[in-house]
């Protein structure tokens, strides 16, 4: 008896997307229970102990979902924290390359302007969506419930964070072999290889994420959103009066507003010319309210419609 | 009583391995027995909770042979898991005195 219900549960948990070495070691610990209940008892009154499998099967699928979501989530913080340290280290090298070429000034002249959109707005994506993924990562699992809702926001954030990473390699590689004639060989080397020896672990972390689907959670908790993550900022007196949770687009201006006075001044003090400056927080500014339209709901930046 | 109980299984499997390192089933006899059997929880369900209080790093496990060829995993308190335990009996200590005052 003990036998056809190992069997059973391992079904279950199958169905549930739990296999592998997580459903061994459930079923391992599930046999050495079951035969020391049935030394104490008989083996029917073992099993009927032990519980519903549908429920147990359940439970422990949700255990497995949130162990992987979080792991997955701090794999590919990790790996994009490896990326944003290569971005800086090769833009830190071009003065010592040659210089910063023009925007057409590489062997397709179109390329430039693309390239440099790339890498100027793919790393932002990259770092924003990992940082919501890694907070709302180590939230999973803890105070109740998780629902697969929750698990899915989790991973479309770690989607977003390494796609946008992996553009970001990619603009650079390519923006090296653009501007190849202009600066030096050592730089476009060096781009090119760390770009794509960085895509190796980048796309081991995206499978990571993609196979913490596979156990399936149960629950119907909503799966919340960057004011659920932030609670406790937006609980501070002034910003609670301003009520941004039922104003997400508010959040979004005022954080642009945020941006242009930091672009602003960033750009003035790097140029050394206000005009510049204001190019610059007007770039930024524009791009998080893109940003904000086209990924809020993806981000969970503001709750899906209804 | 099994509802109120799924609520509080953390803890209370956090104080029953105050007392030592013990397998999955040693850890529902123990509960069952210090409760009288008034907690008879479902018995597989102990280890998805088990899982979990690993994963937050408040109990350690490890396969350990016992008794010739037996295999059992055995979970012991990390000292995570023991503060951890501190503040909520504490907190538990708390409520149960405020509880008895209103309701006594």
């Amino acid at each position: 008896m003990i036998s056809e219900t190992l069997d059973e549960l391992a079904r279950r948990l199958a169905e549930r997307g739990v296999r592998g070495a997580s459903a061994r070691r459930f079923l391992d610990e599930a046999r050495e229970h079951l035969v020391d209940a049935a030394t104490a008892d008989s083996e029917t009154e073992a099993v009927r102990r032990f519980g519903d499998l549908d429920v147990i099967a359940c439970r422990v699928a949700t255990e497995v979902a949130v162990t992987r979501g979080r792991r997955s989530t701090f794999a590919a913080f990790g790996v994009l924290a490896l990326v944003g340290i290569a971005y800086v280290a090769v833009l830190a090298l071009i003065p010592a390359a040659g210089g910063w070429p023009d925007l057409a000034g590489g062997k397709v002249a179109a390329l430039g302007p693309v390239t440099a959109l790339a890498i100027a707005l793919l790393p932002q994506i990259a770092f924003v969506s990992g940082c919501l993924a890694l907070v709302a990562g180590a939230r999973l699992g803890r105070g109740g419930t998780t629902s697969p809702a929750q698990l899915g926001l989790v991973r479309r954030r770690n989607a977003v964070a390494l796609g946008a990473g992996a553009g970001t390699l990619l603009a650079l590689a390519a923006s090296a072999a653009n501007t190849g004639a202009v600066l030096a060989g050592w730089w476009v080397t060096l781009t090119i290889l760390l770009s794509f020896a960085l895509l190796i672990p980048l796309v081991a972390a995206a499978v990571a994420v993609a196979r913490s689907s596979e156990p399936r959670a149960a629950g119907d908790s909503p799966a919340g959103d960057v004011f659920d993550d932030l609670g406790p900022l937006f609980d501070v007196r002034p910003v609670r009066s301003l009520e941004l949770p039922s104003h997400p687009w508010l959040f979004a201006l005022l954080s642009a507003s945020v941006v242009f006075v930091v672009g602003v001044a960033g750009g003035w003090y790097a140029e050394g010319d206000p005009g510049s400056g204001l190019v610059r927080g007007a770039f930024e500014a524009i791009a998080l309210v893109t940003c904000f339209a086209v990924l809020g709901r993806t981000l969970g930046l503001r709750k899906a419609r209804v | 009583v099994s509802r109120e109980l799924k609520g509080h299984v953390d803890f209370l499997l956090l104080a029953v391995l105050e007392d030592g390192p013990t397998h999955g089933y040693g850890l529902v006899d123990e509960l069952r027995s210090r409760s009288d059997g008034v907690f008879d929880l479902a018995e597989g369900t102990v280890y998805p909770a088990l899982y979990r209080l690993e994963r937050n790093g408040l109990v350690e496990s490890s396969w350990e042979s016992t008794r010739g060829a037996r295999r059992r995993r055995v979970y012991r308190l990390s000292r995570r898991g023991l503060a951890e335990l501190g503040r909520r009996r504490e907190s538990w200590r708390q409520w149960a005195a405020a509880t008895n005052a209103v309701v006594a």
